[in-house]
């Protein structure tokens, strides 16, 4: 026990102070105010209430005692041997270029001397950067796995901003901790304190960039866009379907690019990639999946002689990505002669001719360019014939102070009305009318359930959209290259944001597989390995030489001693309360 | 709900009912309503007209304009809004430091909050310093001695109501005009105790200072309380004059009955005005 401290020598003087106070007690009556400040400085009162009492040796009167003494021992230092302890954070950078196989060996080795070379080490934690840190290994748990840690740890991120990790650090290193970066880069500006462990091993490295189908007149084609860092090899990229090597082709690079066409091979719908092996292999894949099927579906509710007056049959024919939908509640776009009840995911266009006389416009027709439905119209040499009907919402399309088509604003769902008698004028025979349900059947496309998209970048979110009636809590659970597994949130549309480079699936609440996609690692930052950094920085100690190093975890004294202070503080009050009531 | 909250909440729900926020000849922002708000809207009121741009409503276009000079306007109306209402109150406990006080804070906050919903207006309330509040939840036992800021946004365009007793030690110029920005309008409610504004002369007192805790014994003498009530005058003046600065209404209420603060100390400077 060490106890030399003047300052806890000082607070024992607390204890005859409370003797003292307790001695001299003035009693008079309180009252509460509000702002104390504002009554003017006084001389202490004089012959107000008693002076001098018995010394009463209450419960209070010994809490107090007792709270002075621990106090004086608790700024006095009290331990029982050894001094304080000193924890080490590691933040092991979880960018793709530490996932270079010879950086990511240099760092491992290097991580375990320094968790080996730290003396005294009583708390070790260890982080992986990224936008959201994780801890890979608590500093508060005392069981610690470090190579269970270390297994977790590959890196695959794109470039990412490492000040929240090395924050969080810093706070589980508590004021005397150590920080140290595990990584090929520089510790950033403002974090004087941490650690900086190179591990950067310079290679050249190639990368494939980007990877599509482009439909030709003479066929589809394929194009590769790869990048070179540095003197690479002669680099190959290979094409495969499935395990089916289909071809291999050397890629030409001109100043550090390559962009070149390739005829897509028949009979095949999906292809992966592969470039030569080099430094980083995470940029060396690259799948071209098929889009996914966005099929809009259409529900006809219109009078068979309205049918074929608006010419539905032979529109719709210039229109892909469309079906047939038997039931109202399945289709994304329906189209009637009077209005329904929409769902939320719907559009209902609601063709009406109007009462009376019909009345012919030949423009000029002004048209609302705001919205997707209207896009490309130009109605020149269009007569539109319509009786009288007062169209809700916003209008679309009008000829002088006449709204022709408008847009009701609906509780769920869209509704287009269109004031047209498809019998008279030209309007149905005109370039216009297949360009209105092209736009119809676009917007309508962006409600079909399914997958977003077929391919997505690393650190990007992929969308999947449920059906519009009960479809909002059917599980759907994305399958990782790795085989984690994560349940996509409920709600109509539901993200999911790729951290892993490679095919994932979608699967349902069974385990069917409704779909899958492709995470491509696309970050040139990090795939050139040329200017990584060996070198290690040292940190500004943020305490004293000496201070620290342990073998104990001396806090526990200060803890319980701080406990049995607020403990006797709390009794004291409660006492004072209860003799006060 | 005991017997006595539940005749607050009914004196309260019978001055709501009979008054209401002065705020009508203002303009506000806030979501369709029945008052004057900020730009153009959907009212029959004609404010202006503007070159048509995609999205602007066809109905409006000038169509008699169109036939004259081919140039596409639209007309544009006043806008009718529900405005926006932050009821900001400072949760010291101060505001607590008698039963009639934190009584008539709890009033007060009602009152603002059902005058302001009776005219459909989206209510926010908040304290100080703490950020949203029901007032089921809201406590005054905060030990602020220095005005703190609003930790909820406010919202821009609506009218703000600060509900304290301005007793801080600093000045409130900053945070008056933090809670006044962006605001159609700021009213500021200084609620004081009948003893704070007139402490009884010849008493002799331990005072505790609800917040800081600090004792001092005191024999409140006349020149004593005449100091006192010079202080107290200069903050209440720095308070006035900081909501005067921004433009805003200050009101001085002395706890008591919710009908006697209305008559006697909001109807007069024009915070409420009878329904």
């Amino acid at each position: 026990m060490s106890f030399t401290s003047p300052l806890g020598l000082l607070a024992l003087l607390a204890v005859p102070a409370v003797v003292v106070l307790h001695l001299f007690r003035n009693r008079l009556p309180q009252r509460a105010v509000a702002a104390l400040f504002l009554f003017p400085p006084q001389a202490l009162l004089a012959g107000a209430g008693r002076t001098r009492t018995r010394l009463l040796r209450t419960p209070s009167f010994w809490c107090e005692v007792a709270a002075a003494t621990v106090l004086g021992l608790w700024l006095g230092g009290l331990t029982f041997g050894g001094i304080e302890a000193r924890p080490l954070v590691l933040v092991l950078d979880d960018s793709a270029s530490m996932g270079a196989k010879a950086t990511h060996e240099k760092a491992l080795q290097r991580v375990r001397a320094r968790i080996a070379a730290h003396t005294g080490l009583a708390r070790l934690g260890i982080l992986r950067s990224g936008p959201r840190p994780e801890i890979l290994l608590d500093p508060r748990e005392p069981a610690a796995d470090v190579d269970a840690a270390l297994r977790r740890w590959q890196p695959a991120r794109p470039r990412h901003d490492v000040g929240l990790t090395l924050d969080l650090a810093r706070e589980l290193a508590g004021s005397d901790g150590d920080v140290v970066f595990v990584s090929d880069e520089t510790v950033p500006a403002g974090h004087e304190d941490v650690h900086g462990l190179g591990c950067g091993q310079p290679a050249a490295n190639a990368a494939l960039t980007g990877a599509e189908r482009v439909p030709g007149v003479d066929g589809d084609r394929l194009r590769v866009r790869a990048l070179a860092f540095g003197n690479v090899a002669a680099t190959t990229v290979t094409l495969l379907a499935g395990a089916r090597e289909l071809a291999r082709i050397p890629v030409a690079w001109s100043d550090g690019r390559a962009d070149f066409f390739v005829p897509w091979p028949v009979g095949v719908d999906a292809l992966r990639l592969q470039l030569s092996p080099d430094a980083l292999a995470l940029d060396d894949v690259a799948y071209v999946l098929p889009a996914p099927e966005r099929t809009v579906a259409i529900a006809d509710a219109l009078p068979d002689d309205v049918r074929v007056a608006l010419g539905i049959e032979r529109v719709l024919a210039a229109v892909p990505g469309w079906r047939a939908a038997s039931e109202r509640s399945e289709a994304q776009l329906v189209l009637a002669a009077a209005p329904g009840e929409p769902s939320a995911d719907q559009i209902e266009v609601v063709v009406a001719p109007g009462e009376g006389k019909r009345l012919a416009f030949a423009g000029p027709f002004v048209i609302d360019r705001s919205t997707a439905w209207c896009e490309g119209l130009q109605l020149a040499g269009v007569t539109w014939v319509a009786g009288e009907l007062e169209l809700p919402g916003r209008a679309l399309i009008t000829a002088g102070p006449h709204v022709l088509a408008s847009e009701e604003p609906l509780d769920l769902g869209r509704r287009l009305w269109l004031r047209l008698d498809p019998l008279a004028g030209n309007l149905v025979r005109s370039p216009d009318w297949p360009v209105l349900f092209h736009d119809l059947v676009q917007s309508a496309r962006a409600a079909v359930p399914g997958p977003g998209a077929s391919q997505v970048a690393v650190g990007s979110e992929i969308a999947w959209r449920r059906h519009a009636r009960g479809g909002d809590s059917v599980r759907v659970v994305v399958y990782a290259p790795d085989g984690r597994q994560q349940e996509l949130a409920a709600g109509r549309t539901a993200g999911f944001v790729a951290e892993q480079a490679g095919l994932h699936r979608w699967l349902d609440g069974d385990g069917r597989e409704l779909a899958t996609f492709a995470a491509h690692f696309v970050d040139a930052s990090e795939s050139d390995l040329r200017a990584v950094t060996a070198a290690d920085r040292p940190g500004v100690p943020r305490v004293a030489p000496g201070e620290g190093t342990s073998l104990r975890d001396t806090d526990i004294e200060r803890r319980v001693l701080a406990a049995l202070l607020l403990m006797l503080l709390i009794a004291d009050w409660w006492l004072l309360q209860r003799r006060e009531a | 709900m005991n017997e006595a909250s539940s005749t607050a909440a009914a004196a309260v729900a019978t001055i709501v009912a009979r008054h209401r926020l002065a705020w009508h000849r203002r303009r506000h922002r806030g979501r369709i309503g029945g008052q004057r708000g900020f730009g153009s809207g959907s009212s029959q009121e004609f404010h202006d007209f503007r070159d048509y741009a995609a999205g602007d409503d066809l109905r409006h276009v000038d169509w008699r304009g169109f036939a004259r000079t081919e140039q596409l306007r639209v007309r544009l109306y006043e806008a009718e809004v529900a405005p926006y209402c932050d009821v900001v109150v400072d949760p010291s406990a101060s505001m607590a430091v008698t039963p009639e006080k934190l009584a008539a804070a709890h009033a007060l906050a009602a009152a603002f909050v059902g005058m302001a919903r009776a005219e459909q207006a989206q209510v926010g309330l908040q304290a100080l310093g703490r950020g949203p509040r029901t007032l089921a939840d809201l406590a005054f036992d905060a030990p602020q001695t220095t005005p703190e800021r609003a930790m909820a946004p406010l919202r821009a365009g609506g009218v703000r109501i600060l509900l304290t007793d301005g007793l801080w030690t600093t000045g409130p110029g900053s945070v008056v005009a933090s809670l006044a920005a962006g605001a159609a309008h700021f009213l500021c409610v200084q609620l004081l105790d009948p003893w704070e504004l007139a402490p009884t002369v010849g008493d002799v007192l331990q005072l505790v200072d609800c917040e800081t805790g600090e004792r001092q014994e005191r024999r409140l003498d006349a020149a004593t309380v005449a100091a006192y009530g010079s202080n107290l005058h200069r903050l209440v003046a720095e308070l006035r004059g900081a909501v005067a600065a921004v433009g805003g209404t200050f009101a001085s209420v002395t706890a008591g009955p919710i009908a006697e603060m209305f008559a006697r100390d909001l109807l007069p400077p024009g915070v409420v005005e009878p329904a």
